[in-house]
């Protein structure tokens, strides 16, 4: 019984095709290949004609009628608004969003999750979803095909799988200069090789006065005239015990 | 130029009108500002007044401006409005914010004034203004406690490295 | 592109220019915590043809035993959405109860601006399921530690101050005797 409706549906899809989406698909990525497009429409029955799906972006914020470019790393959000206007419930079930080749839309390059929403839609009434995902970095400066779709299911059990958007986009690369976090990042590491300079120079400076230091007879020892114990003034009694210190000044 | 000329003409003409309406308007506001900013991405700027005037029927549509972007003022009761805004975390200033409410005519010429030469027209007197005053941003310590902790140890170590270093010479 | 397809085949679908509003609500927290600021965040976009008038915002979401009102109204009316304008409205609620919570949509009602001037219904986005922090446990986590840190200098302070005040206390000595011992030497 299921089939029977299904595949009905699926007949009643492919007959107003014309106002769909699919068309305004095959219109972008030119995929002309009759068969191909059946083969799709078995596999994912269209919306049903009850709904009414638009998409807007919200970031990055889009005027309408211009190409649609999403920063790459950078969050992309959009919402869905659904509007129910048959006489009967519908419930939202998942929303998900992939980047095809843009040659060819049944190739996946990246998917992002499937978001379950379940959430009833009573005739006469709206419900918005959002979504938001990030494009991957190493896809800047390449167009994608992007594609979004809705699952949603009626109370008879039917499920409709909706594709929201399905174009291709521009992934941009953001050149946001050298913001205030790596300048810092790069001045501390900068102090921090100083540093490490500053403390060699003293460690290697410290090692060679020793050494010299110690080196019997050092250059700075040299030009004092041996004088034996003749002359007082001279001795440094500092390493001397208090005991014989006092001692000797008695 | 001389269309420019008529056109502040025209804007404070409808100004004079305006103010005509609504001469004494009272208005009353209470604030609210996120200032803890550790746990939230966006600050949070909330004004609630109530809004009376005697040459305007009461609950008038108002809008409000704050640096530059109009929006209108949410009823949330009876003469009672809501101006609300968000900010990023990293851009809001702290200091008094200036929110100046219009009501439809004012809104009018504001936008006019805002889509024509912003220089060169007269600024459109608000009905009445209201402050919002963010005091600060508190955005977590200065520096990590475990950093200062770490600094403090090398210092210490390196005051006794170099007294021993010193002793030996 | 696809935007202006949209229009196209929303105006294709109803003759009449009408308005129609996609409401987000939004949390702008990173964490949720008890006592601290849960700021919510509604956006409406008049993404129709048509002015959207008398928008009356409702949100029956916050349960007033789990959230305290902070700043700003949950029941909010707006009284134009010019086409392709937006509106934001922002309130700020502070949990008072820790748990997890489930965000669910407020409800939204509207003037499309068409003949049948019908009113509208919509729900908003859900932020979905969110976990309340206990503020003991965030500070546990995110406060500086300062009196942690604190006693931890204070244990240390006797290993390190110990030997300093012995190396100390027998410099000075020596010292006095030395500089003693010179000005004996000069007299």
């Amino acid at each position: 019984m299921i089939e029977l409706n299904f595949t009905d549906f699926v007949v009643r899809a492919q007959e107003d095709d014309t106002d769909d989406d699919v068309d305004v698909e095959g219109e972008e990525t030119g995929v002309t290949d009759e068969g191909g497009e059946e083969e799709e429409a078995v596999e994912k029955p269209t919306g049903s004609p009850d709904a009414d799906t638009i998409i807007l972006f919200t970031k990055p914020a889009v005027a309408p009628g211009t190409n649609l470019e999403l920063p790459a790393g950078d969050l992309v959000e959009f919402l869905v608004g659904f509007r129910n206007k048959g006489p009967e419930d519908f419930v939202l079930e998942t929303l998900d969003a992939s980047f095809r080749y843009p040659m060819d839309f049944n190739f996946y390059i990246q998917n992002f999750s499937t978001l379950a929403y379940e959430r009833p839609v009573k005739p006469g009434q709206e419900a918005t979803l959002s979504y938001s995902f990030i494009p991957a970095e190493a896809f800047a400066g390449r167009p994608f095909g992007l594609s979004i779709n809705l699952r949603y299911r009626d109370l008879n059990g039917r499920q409709f799988y909706e594709g929201v958007y399905n174009e291709t986009v521009n992934i941009v690369e953001i050149d946001e200069g050298l913001d205030g976090e790596t300048f810092f990042l790069y001045v501390l590491l900068g102090a921090c090789v100083v540093l490490l300079l500053v403390v060699g120079q003293q460690f290697l400076y410290s090692v060679g006065k020793k050494r010299v230091g110690g080196g019997g007879g050092g250059t700075t020892h040299k030009r004092h005239v041996e004088t034996g114990t003749a002359n007082h003034n001279d001795v440094d009694y500092e390493w001397l015990p208090k005991e014989t210190l006092q001692s000797l000044s008695e | 130029m001389s269309a420019l000329v008529r056109l502040a003409v025209f804007a404070v003409f409808l100004n004079f009108a305006a103010s005509e309406g609504c001469t004494k308007p009272e208005i009353t506001s209470v604030s609210y500002t996120t200032q803890d900013a550790t746990i939230v991405t966006n600050i949070a700027f909330v004004s609630e007044f109530t809004f009376r005037c005697s040459g305007l029927p009461s609950d008038v549509p108002l809008y409000a401006e704050v640096g530059g972007s109009v929006f209108p003022a949410v009823h949330i009761g009876r003469e009672k409005y809501q101006v609300s805004w968000t900010e990023e975390v990293g851009k809001a200033r702290s200091g008094d914010y200036k929110v100046n409410v219009y009501d439809e005519e004012g809104y009018g010429n504001l936008r006019k004034a805002i889509r024509g030469n912003y220089e060169h027209t007269s600024p459109v007197e608000p009905l009445s203004t209201v402050i919002v005053n963010h005091p600060a941003t508190y955005q977590g310590p200065w520096v990590n406690s475990e950093f200062m902790a770490a600094v403090l140890a090398a210092l210490v170590w390196y005051l006794a490295f170099t007294a021993k270093s010193k002793l030996l010479l | 592109m696809m935007l202006v397809f949209c229009f196209q085949t929303l105006k294709a679908e109803e003759s009449d220019a009408s308005g129609r509003l996609l409401v987000s609500k939004q949390i702008l927290n990173k964490y949720i915590v008890q006592d601290m600021d849960l700021i919510v965040k509604y956006t409406l976009y008049n993404i129709g043809n048509n002015a959207a008038t008398k928008i009356v915002i409702s949100d029956t979401s916050f349960n007033s035993d789990t959230f305290e009102h902070a700043g700003g109204q949950l029941k909010a009316t707006i009284d134009r959405i010019p086409p392709g304008a937006n509106v934001s409205h922002t309130v700020v609620l502070r949990p008072v109860r820790i748990g997890p919570y489930n965000f669910t949509a407020a409800k939204i009602t509207y003037e499309t601006g068409d003949e049948s001037s019908k009113v509208q219904e919509a729900v908003s986005s859900e932020p979905g399921e969110g976990y309340i922090v206990a503020f003991r446990d965030y500070d546990k986590k995110f406060s500086p530690h300062l009196l942690d840190w604190g006693a931890f200098a204070m244990m240390t302070l006797p290993s390190l101050a110990i030997p300093f005040l012995l190396w100390w206390s027998s410099k000075s000595k020596y010292e006095t005797l030395s500089s003693k011992h010179k000005k004996n030497q000069k007299d």
